[in-house]
């Protein structure tokens, strides 16, 4: 039965490190003595992407509303799983949640584990906030929003699909929480701060075979001045096109010099039971 | 017996129990039949499962949830199931595109996923991904005069002398609002392909060709975020890849015999097939530039 459990997800909210993850899995699988091409990932498309949904289907889901690809993505999900003799990688934005039919969309009938990445939400604001290139104040409303969604226009095309993303705390909590899924949570933090142990539990979790030494060189190769030397030559595909760049700084507390202090007070309002328990905020409500 | 309409499309005489507004009439020996009835609920031994079909050696079988459900059989005969309360729109809509698709294929003919146009009198296929903008160049063609082949699908055909030629769909495109409007165009004027789907059905009343071109050129568009416009020639592996790739409905080709129709497709098609990638910047779509990019190459 587990051998049908072929998927392996990448969640987060947006801006959280998933990609940085992604980088160093294509490393580490990659094997090679170059740095992996960031615009040709060894992981599979997002879990949002139309052509994988085309080819299972049979549809043009350029034809059907956000309601009827809801519908059908759980068993587009299990058919990838059933057609693929490789774990597959995959990354996804969207929230965990059960679908109009009572189906979950991330289904433990196909899921091998889930690796969740969280990051401080001030951090997250001061980012996201590029690459939405929108203002902070409209990213504070959309990390509180709890029916935000990605690519939700009907009136024009997307080249994914809707993503239902929830309010920041509510995605985590619906991956880590409702899901039931077996789930390793990875703070971006620690990713930054201890980054040979993070990975490499990340590494041991997903049941991967590597020495000490791929792991270390999978991690030179994804540096963050790696990454952004790519993109400064040959762009990277998943930036927004209105963004400047997608791999900006990644530091840890940018959020102290560039985002104003009734933003943060209201982040940490609005997120204060999560960042709590994720080490963010202090038992008294500052942040830490 | 019911009453029938017989059109013209993808090359074919069809006889429909349905009315199909989109299709051209016809008259002359029919090729495919287009019925009502009852489809069957699965197919024994199935050589491929999808998520909504299921594939045998000329058969088909595909299921649209609140819809309708398709049986193709033969290369000639479609069987359409209806379900209770449904819109014709949507009847049509599925049938022309993956229901056609299929029976295209057990034709042994290659749809490709891509729009064509008639320049100087050879076939161009632009394809790409979702997106890509294979309809908006070719309805910018249009609108310089070059006629349409075909929109979305573009069915190819090696002829006796194995040469491969596009072959005329039918005179309709289907375009998103903002599309619409960067060709200057007003949305507004025509109707949408289904309700809560804001994609328009534009009629293309003059400048369609109704016959088939020898294809002499194929482009790949690639959207780039990097804002550059350029055009490379495609060779080898990568070029028989590409064209694997945007394959419509790849998953439709069921069994040796097919499989080895296409593969014979794809070398015919290597051969003798220019192979482009187009990378334009997905920020805008610059028009003139791309016109005369996709001129300077074919010529």
């Amino acid at each position: 039965m587990d051998d049908f459990k072929k998927i392996v997800w990448l969640a987060s909210y947006p801006k959280s490190g998933n990609t940085w993850f992604r980088v160093f899995l294509s490393n580490l699988l990659n094997k090679s003595d170059q740095p992996a091409d960031i615009n040709n990932l060894y992981t599979t498309p997002i879990a949002s992407s139309r052509e994988l949904f085309d080819e299972a289907t049979g549809l043009s889901s350029s034809e059907l509303t956000s309601e009827e690809i809801d519908l059908l993505r759980p068993q587009v999900y299990e058919f990838i799983s059933r057609t693929s003799s490789e774990l597959q990688y995959q990354k996804v934005h969207d929230a965990w949640q059960i679908t109009k039919a009572g189906e979950p969309m991330f289904s433990d009938n196909i899921t091998k584990c889930v690796i969740y990445f969280i990051r401080n939400p001030l951090d997250v604001a001061v980012s996201f906030s590029n690459h939405l290139s929108k203002p902070h104040e409209d990213i504070a409303k959309i990390l509180a929003d709890k029916s935000f969604a990605f690519s939700s226009n009907p009136n024009r095309f997307h080249l994914q699909f809707r993503q239902r993303l929830l309010s920041w705390s509510d995605h985590i909590h619906s991956w880590v929480d409702e899901s039931g899924l077996p789930i390793l949570v990875v703070r971006y933090e620690d990713m930054k701060e201890n980054t040979f142990e993070t990975f490499k539990r990340a590494v041991n979790f997903l049941g991967l075979v590597a020495s000490d030494e791929d792991i270390r060189k999978a991690i030179r190769f994804s540096d963050i001045k790696e990454m952004q030397k790519q993109e400064s030559q040959s762009g990277f595909s998943e930036k927004p096109t209105k963004a400047d760049s997608f791999f900006r700084k990644g530091e840890i507390g940018s959020w102290r010099s560039e985002l104003a202090p009734e933003l943060v007070d209201s982040i940490c309002k609005d997120h204060r039971e999560m960042m709590i328990r994720f080490g963010y905020l202090d038992d008294k409500g500052f942040p830490i | 017996m019911a009453t029938t309409y017989t059109y013209k499309a993808f090359g074919l005489t069809i006889q429909s129990e349905i009315e199909l507004p989109e299709l051209p009439l016809a008259i002359g020996s029919v090729d495919v039949n287009v019925s009502l009835g009852i489809t069957p609920n699965t197919l024994e031994n199935p050589l491929f499962i999808g998520v909504r079909f299921l594939t045998k050696h000329n058969e088909f079988l595909l299921k649209v949830d609140q819809i309708a459900n398709y049986y193709v059989t033969g290369g000639n005969q479609i069987t359409i199931e209806l379900m209770p309360d449904v819109d014709f729109a949507d009847v049509r809509l599925f049938l022309l595109g993956s229901a056609f698709g299929a029976l295209i294929h057990q034709r042994g003919l290659l749809p490709f996923h891509g729009s064509s146009v008639n320049i100087d009198n050879s076939g161009v296929i632009f394809s790409g991904h979702s997106g890509a903008g294979k309809s908006t160049i070719a309805a910018a063609l249009n609108k310089k005069g070059y006629p349409i082949l075909s929109d979305d699908v573009s069915v190819i055909s090696l002829m006796n002398n194995e040469m491969p030629f596009v072959v005329s769909g039918y005179p309709q495109m289907k375009l998103w609002a903002d599309s619409i409007a960067k060709l200057g165009d007003e949305p507004s004027q025509y109707g949408i392909i289904r309700k809560r789907v804001e994609k328009y059905i534009i009629p293309i009343d003059k400048s369609f060709h109704e016959e088939l071109l020898p294809l002499k050129n194929i482009f790949i568009i690639v959207p780039s975020n990097l804002g550059e416009l350029k055009v490379e020639s495609l060779k080898g592996v990568e070029k028989f890849n590409l064209l694997k790739y945007h394959t419509y409905r790849f998953n439709f080709i069921a069994g040796q015999e097919m499989q080895a129709n296409h593969f014979r497709y794809l070398t015919t098609i290597s051969k003798h097939v220019n192979v482009w990638r187009m990378t334009r910047p997905s920020k805008k779509f610059m028009f003139d530039e791309m016109i005369n990019l996709i001129l300077e190459s074919v010529r």
